[in-house]
């Protein structure tokens, strides 16, 4: 695959996984309006609920896999530092319990996890290796 | 003396290899109370026995083959490069030094804990023993691994000592079958091998983690694959031996069911207390603490390697590759390392130790891919060690271990799952970062490579082979 394919690839896996964080964030919603504890840092808002966490950093990541198209190393890192962050909010609003977290943050996590690897796939081919040795590396075989 | 990437190479006899080894893999048996408590005394015997086929031998293996394949510097990290290429490698160089940062913190802040209960001194006292361990210890990794590998030496011994001791008086003195019961009472087969299973491949990691010093040792592909033949069975022996010991010196005592390293648990330190009393005692606890020392000491040498390579392959900042003019050892790498261990030993890290266990599984997992796919995409590269089965029967072996890495990581709590899921996605960001500043450099200006693209041995791989051969 060429760099321009794996910078497409990325910037589709970064789009679905924060389609999948949106998703899961509406069928938390459905089964329980305000997902975990909804406060931070002491202030109380529906709006730092799970759910909301979950649609917020859903469109960020959304946001971020467009600009992969762009700046793929830009976008996939909005991507893996906005999933970073989701889950380890989610886990510290209350829930503990793993079997939930798995089920909402598991595709946004796998989707944001390949989209990382697609966009170092894209650098790998983009960005061109040195071709020569450290000015400051000592001879390879000298006797010392 | 050959030199590569400013680093000098030193003769290491075989028993010093064999001795790190032992610290990196074992260093006593010290943690192993827990295991018995949870998974019954039989079970605990029988996994110390079973588990190294399918988990610690195949590491061993798969190292000493890929080791003396690609003897370079950074170890695990070159063998991945050469195998997967410079993204897996990078990942897998990262993920391994994060939980060695976070792991070799542990031992000290383990060591100061045995201490501090001892002798109850408060926190600043063991903040300053602390921060000297670490500086003592980064020192004489930055002098150099003669004098590593001699200060190991000498700690294992300390810990051996007392150990073998106390294993013959409690086999004569102890009392009971201690392969009875097998399992704990009203428990099933799998629910007594859960905590304990993850315990014990703890306890059997860390065979790869001499490969790292490769580019620092005469004549590494020939000493580090035997001294990880010799180490295994060792490792093995001290565990039964020890534990089996332990048991019936329990049973003589209060029994197996409180073994443990809790307050109150019997320890290794208590029952010594029973066996010998208090003089004894002291001597078990000296041992417990120069276990974690001893551990401490091997990591801090093994987790500094790999960022070191990987800044000289123009992946991290340039400065983590620097080394001493003089003793030519990766002096700001190892440098770096302490100073976040002390940092860390002086702060409560419950959190970060989460990372640990998920990344180390990870980096395993990409060093077994690796094997395999060198077998296939490189069949005629020398190796002075081959596992010996062809490469469908290496497949299937190593698929154990594989397996038992990823169900480890749905047995150690959610806390340790979220942790890990959260750590792994630091490494596509910490590269497509470090790529985009330094490029990487290509296969055919690496410094210290053994061998070529196409599997031919470059001039400096022909020396390092000719080099006390």
């Amino acid at each position: 695959m060429t760099g321009k394919q794996w910078t497409n690839a990325s910037a589709v896996l970064g789009i679905l996984a924060g389609v999948g964080a949106i998703a899961g964030g509406l069928v938390a919603h459905s089964r329980q309006p305000v997902f975990g504890i909804p406060q931070f840092f002491g202030i109380h808002s529906n709006l730092f609920s799970g759910v909301h966490v979950l649609v917020g950093i859903g469109i960020v990541m959304v946001v971020g896999g467009a600009l992969t198209f762009k700046w793929p190393s830009v976008g996939a890192v909005i991507v893996c530092l906005a999933a970073m962050i989701g889950l380890v909010y989610t886990y510290n609003r209350g829930q503990y319990r793993w079997t939930p977290l798995l089920w909402y943050w598991g595709a946004p996590w796998v989707f944001a996890w390949l989209a990382g690897i697609a966009a170092g796939y894209a650098a790998y081919k983009n960005v061109p290796q040195i071709d020569e040795k450290l000015s400051d590396a000592r001879p390879n075989h000298s006797a010392g | 003396m050959l030199r590569n990437e400013g680093l000098k190479r030193v003769r290491m006899r075989l028993i010093t290899a064999v001795i790190f080894v032992f610290t990196l893999t074992c260093s006593g048996s010290f943690g192993m109370e827990d295991v018995v408590s949870s998974s019954g005394p039989g079970m605990t015997l029988i996994m110390i026995l079973v588990l190294p086929f399918v988990w610690s031998v195949p590491l061993a293996f798969v190292s000493s083959e890929l080791g003396s394949m690609v003897p370079e510097a950074g170890g695990l990290y070159r063998w991945i490069r050469r195998g997967m290429g410079e993204y897996w490698s990078f990942q897998a160089g990262w993920w391994w030094s994060l939980s060695l940062y976070v792991d070799s913190a542990v031992y000290v802040s383990l060591a100061l804990d045995y201490m501090q209960n001892k002798w109850g001194f408060g926190g600043g006292e063991r903040a300053a023993i602390g921060i000297a361990i670490v500086a003592v210890f980064t020192f004489i990794n930055i002098r150099g691994l003669e004098l590593t590998g001699w200060t190991l030496t000498i700690i294992q011994i300390g810990v051996m000592v007392p150990l073998l001791v106390f294993t013959v008086w409690g086999v004569l003195a102890g009392s009971g079958n201690p392969f009875s019961p097998v399992l704990v009472p009203h428990e099933t087969i799998l629910s007594s091998m859960n905590l304990g299973l993850a315990i014990m491949m703890w306890m059997y990691s860390g065979w790869e983690s001499m490969s790292t010093l490769a580019g620092e040792i005469e004549n590494p592909q020939r000493i580090i694959p035997r001294a990880l033949m010799l180490g295994t069975p060792l490792v093995i022996i001290t565990y039964f031996i020890t534990v089996y010991a332990a048991i019936r010196v329990a049973n003589a005592d209060t029994g197996w069911a409180n073994m443990g390293t809790g307050t109150g648990s019997l320890d290794f330190v208590s029952l010594a207390q029973y066996l010998g009393g208090t003089v004894f005692a002291y001597f078990m606890l000296l041992a417990a603490i120069l276990s974690n020392i001893g551990l401490y000491a091997g990591y801090l040498a093994t987790g500094a390697r790999p960022q070191f390579q990987m800044a000289r392959d123009r992946l991290l900042p340039r400065f983590l590759g620097y080394t001493h003019p003089r003793w030519g050892t990766p002096l700001v790498a190892i440098l770096l390392m302490g100073i976040v261990n002390a940092i860390l030993i002086n702060m409560t890290f419950d959190a970060l130790i989460t990372i640990d266990v998920f990344l180390l599984m990870f980096a395993y997992v990409l060093i077994y891919l690796t094997v395999v796919i060198m077998r296939y995409k490189e069949p005629d590269t020398p190796r002075s060690f081959r596992v010996p089965l062809p490469s469908w029967g290496l497949c299937i072996w190593v698929a154990f271990p594989i397996a038992i890495a990823i169900f480890a990581l749905f047995t150690n709590g959610t806390d340790y799952l979220i942790g890990g899921l959260t750590a792994v996605l630091t490494g596509p960001i910490a590269y497509l970062v470090f790529k985009n500043i330094y490029k990487g450099t290509t296969d055919a200006a690496l410094e210290g490579a053994t061998i070529t693209a196409t599997g031919e041995r470059t001039d400096f791989g022909t020396e390092v082979e000719g080099v006390g051969a």
